[in-house]
């Protein structure tokens, strides 16, 4: 036997028989809004929209996207403006290192060259 | 019979890549020492504060590139550069327990076993600490340099590999050649003021 979806017909028959009148009792708030907001052709699918599309209008459906998207931005763009720049700052740090071990380097040598002909030369003066 | 002649043949021939594999490995290690990076475990040990700068192959490659891009870098200079292929820096700092003679030792007889050659070796009977500059040659060219320095609190280790020029790093040394960066370490004020004559 297959199954048939019949709950478009079900909500017509209603919204048909009670435009505007008062729930009767075992109908709830949600189900009468649902019936009284138009002709639904197909239910949700999907857990969440099953959860949101009978819950919200379609206005505050957007409302809700909107400020979700907000703030999904609000929290990822300072954690993206604050986060480090590796590249950049790797290069500039490589670039200091070597800068500063060829200073040292050259210091040393000339420090050791120095001493190296500091007794030669005191020789020499002294002929 | 012609194929299993083949699979004998290609074993022995892999039992022989492999000896020759085997016997060549050793010999690569040992050129390949002089290029690795200086680390002393007893130094380290003992130091307070330890620095390493380990600059090779892709950051090497864009530390010199970018420093060649600056302004009054000379032609010397820039040569220089573009020959080394490793750059590495040991500092171990001791604040309570002062580095002694003993310390120091393991550095220059790792660095003779290694081949490397020492050029110049300083020590004022005056003061505590001493200044060795090392040199290793492949192909009757010098192919690297390493420099010694120690006194009472530190330790420095020095190791440049590539052909050196020897007036180009005087130039630096003497701050000509390479544009002065904003430099903030005490190292070099430390070697400033003991080079430079009070």
């Amino acid at each position: 036997m297959r199954r048939q979806d019949d709950s478009g017909c079900l909500e017509a028959a209603l919204r048909h028989a009670m435009p505007r009148r008062p729930a009767p009792p075992g109908f709830s708030r949600r189900v009468m809004r649902v019936v009284r907001s138009g002709p639904r052709l197909q239910p949700p699918r999907g857990r969440w929209r099953r959860l949101i599309v009978p819950t919200f209008s379609t206005r505050a459906r957007w409302t809700l996207a909107s400020g979700v998207a907000a703030a999904l931005l609000a929290l990822t763009v300072p954690v993206w403006q604050s986060r480090p720049e590796p590249a950049g700052s790797a290069l500039e740090g490589s670039e200091r290192e070597l800068a500063e071990v060829l200073h040292m380097a050259g210091l040393e040598w000339n420090r050791a060259q120095e001493a190296a002909l500091s007794p030669i030369q005191e020789n020499q003066n002294e002929f | 019979m012609s194929s299993r002649a083949s699979l004998q043949g290609i074993s022995t021939g892999a039992l022989l890549a492999l000896l020759v594999v085997g016997s060549q490995s050793p010999a690569r290690a040992q050129e390949r020492a002089p290029h690795a990076a200086p680390d002393f475990a007893s130094l380290e040990e003992k130091a307070d504060e330890v620095v390493k700068v380990n600059l090779w192959g892709r950051s090497l490659d864009q530390a010199r590139k970018l420093l060649g891009l600056r302004k009054n870098v000379t032609g010397p200079v820039k040569s220089f550069l573009g020959g080394l292929t490793a750059v590495y820096r040991r500092t171990y700092r001791f604040r309570d327990a002062p580095a002694s003679e003993d310390d120091v030792e393991p550095v220059h007889r790792k660095l003779a076993e290694d081949g490397w050659v020492p050029l110049i070796e300083t020590e004022d009977r005056g003061k505590p600490g001493s200044l060795s500059v090392y040199s290793y040659h492949a192909d009757e060219a010098v192919a690297g340099m390493a420099m010694v320095s120690s006194d009472a609190d530190e330790v420095t280790v020095l190791k440049i590999m590539g052909p050196v020029d020897f007036d180009a790093l005087s130039a630096i040394g003497s701050g000509i050649g390479l544009p002065v960066m904003n430099l903030g370490s005490t190292e070099l004020d430390k070697v400033r003021g003991v080079s430079e004559p009070q």
